[in-house]
């Protein structure tokens, strides 16, 4: 399931020419990230820049490493934890330097980067402790979205989702441009109470993931939660979280326990 | 309790994954730089206004406007977002070198990385040459502009003249 959920949104990237191949760069721009800085000690952002065999290398590497990954597994090869780690390693150099060749942001990238280290081992133990790992960090990532919420500022602020949508459409709301869509988001940028209710829904559906640090049983409100998430941000903010489609694997399969593992 | 199952099966998990956290926490206190993988998910958390002027890039191709509402979101935001960014970038391209050999210098690390690691080729021709390619345009004429917006009335209305950007005409 994890290997189908990446070809179909790492498709979706090649369709839309989110690879360095098809970016053929000219220019990179840093981010404050310290893993990212010592990234940058190695030359590779240089180097993607002008060599096209380099970009090819890496969009090879990347779409191919993962479905390799899932079918030793599978098949229990030996090659397979190396592959693990490899991909580990590799994912995370891939996503940051796509990120600063790219508007695409680094965090959708998180389960490209942290999934592989499912699949380091064979014991069913460990894949259940890898699991349930992932799990809790998911629900840390997601709670404290809407934690930073509150923080911020945001979650105060009535004007906040219509100021987002304006900030989010601005360059198409200024071309004059008509159709139901732009309609819808001048509706919601006109109807701020409305907007604020939007917002405050994405707030409380982020912190009941919360729930989950203390039990299993709402585990399928949550994976519906997090698909229903995906969904509005790719058609209403227009931005692609497709990519923490795996995380939902974890809200389905957290059910099953080990049976000598008694919980407590 | 699921740290004291994890510690009976394997205590290097147990540290590994303490210390992410550990990381994780840090980072969301500190609100400033991340450490891939360990990230910080504040996306819109800051304030958005309506009454605030919001300043947007256009792209003349051959003394026409490309119609933004016209094209895919991808598409539309891998040329205006890089268009701003590479603006941006360009005004102060060793800023983020700076900030992070300021982080890296507390442990002892500020050899590591050197400056013209973040050292590139910037010139408008070949970005705004990038950007036609990108489009897959066949203009033979470039202009970057913008202009400030406020919201008034239903609509995103210029409040400014429109102005050149820093990036050369491409002819």
């Amino acid at each position: 399931m994890y290997a189908t959920i990446f070809i179909v949104v790492a498709g979706w990237y090649l369709y839309h020419r989110l690879s360095f191949t098809q970016i053929a760069p000219v220019f990179f721009v840093p981010k404050p990230d310290i893993t990212g800085h010592f990234i940058f000690a190695t030359g590779l952002q240089q180097a993607l820049v002008v060599h096209s065999w380099l970009r090819l290398l890496f969009d090879v590497l990347f779409y191919s490493l993962t479905p390799l990954l899932i079918c030793c597994f599978i098949k229990k090869r030996k090659l397979t934890i190396a592959l693990a780690w490899l991909s580990f390693i590799f994912n995370i150099f891939y996503c940051y330097l796509l990120s600063c060749m790219s508007f695409v942001s680094k965090e959708p990238f998180i389960a490209w980067m942290l999934f592989p280290l499912m699949f380091t081992g064979f014991q069913t133990k460990g894949f259940y402790f890898k699991l349930h790992i992932l799990r809790i960090l998911f629900i840390l990532f997601f709670a404290t979205a809407g934690l930073w919420k509150l923080r911020g500022g945001g979650a105060f602020n009535v004007e906040q989702f219509s100021g987002i949508l304006l900030h989010q459409y601005a360059t198409v709301l200024s071309s004059g441009e008509a159709g139901w869509f732009v309609q819808l988001i001048k509706y919601l940028i006109n109807h701020t109470l409305l907007s604020f209710v939007l917002y405050w829904l994405v707030i409380l559906a982020e912190l009941l993931f919360l729930i989950g640090l203390f039990t299993k049983k709402y585990d399928k409100l949550l994976l519906w939660i997090l698909i229903g998430f995906i969904v509005f941000d790719y058609f209403l903010m227009e931005i692609n979280y497709f990519s923490w489609l795996p995380f939902s694997l974890l809200f389905y399969f957290s059910k099953y326990s080990i049976p000598d593992l008694k919980e407590e | 309790m699921f740290l004291k199952q994890l510690y009976q099966y394997n205590k290097y998990w147990v540290a590994v994954f303490l210390c992410f956290l550990f990381f994780f926490f840090y980072i969301n206190y500190k609100w400033g730089v991340v450490a891939t993988p360990v990230y910080q998910y504040g996306m819109f958390s800051g304030k958005y206004r309506i009454k605030d002027t919001v300043t947007i890039y256009k792209i003349i191709l051959d003394d026409k406007e490309l119609k933004p509402a016209k094209i895919h979101f991808t598409t539309k935001d891998m040329l205006f977002t890089m268009l701003e960014k590479y603006e941006n970038y360009k005004a102060s391209p060793m800023q983020v070198y700076k900030t992070m050999q300021a982080v890296v210098s507390k442990f002892g690390l500020s050899n590591v990385v050197s400056a013209d690691k973040y050292k590139q080729n910037l010139r408008d021709s070949l970005f705004t040459k990038w950007l036609l390619e990108y489009f897959k345009s066949g203009a033979s004429k470039v202009q970057i502009i913008h202009q400030k917006y406020l919201w008034q009335q239903n609509n995103l209305k210029a409040v400014l003249p429109e102005q050149n950007t820093s990036i050369e005409i491409y002819r």
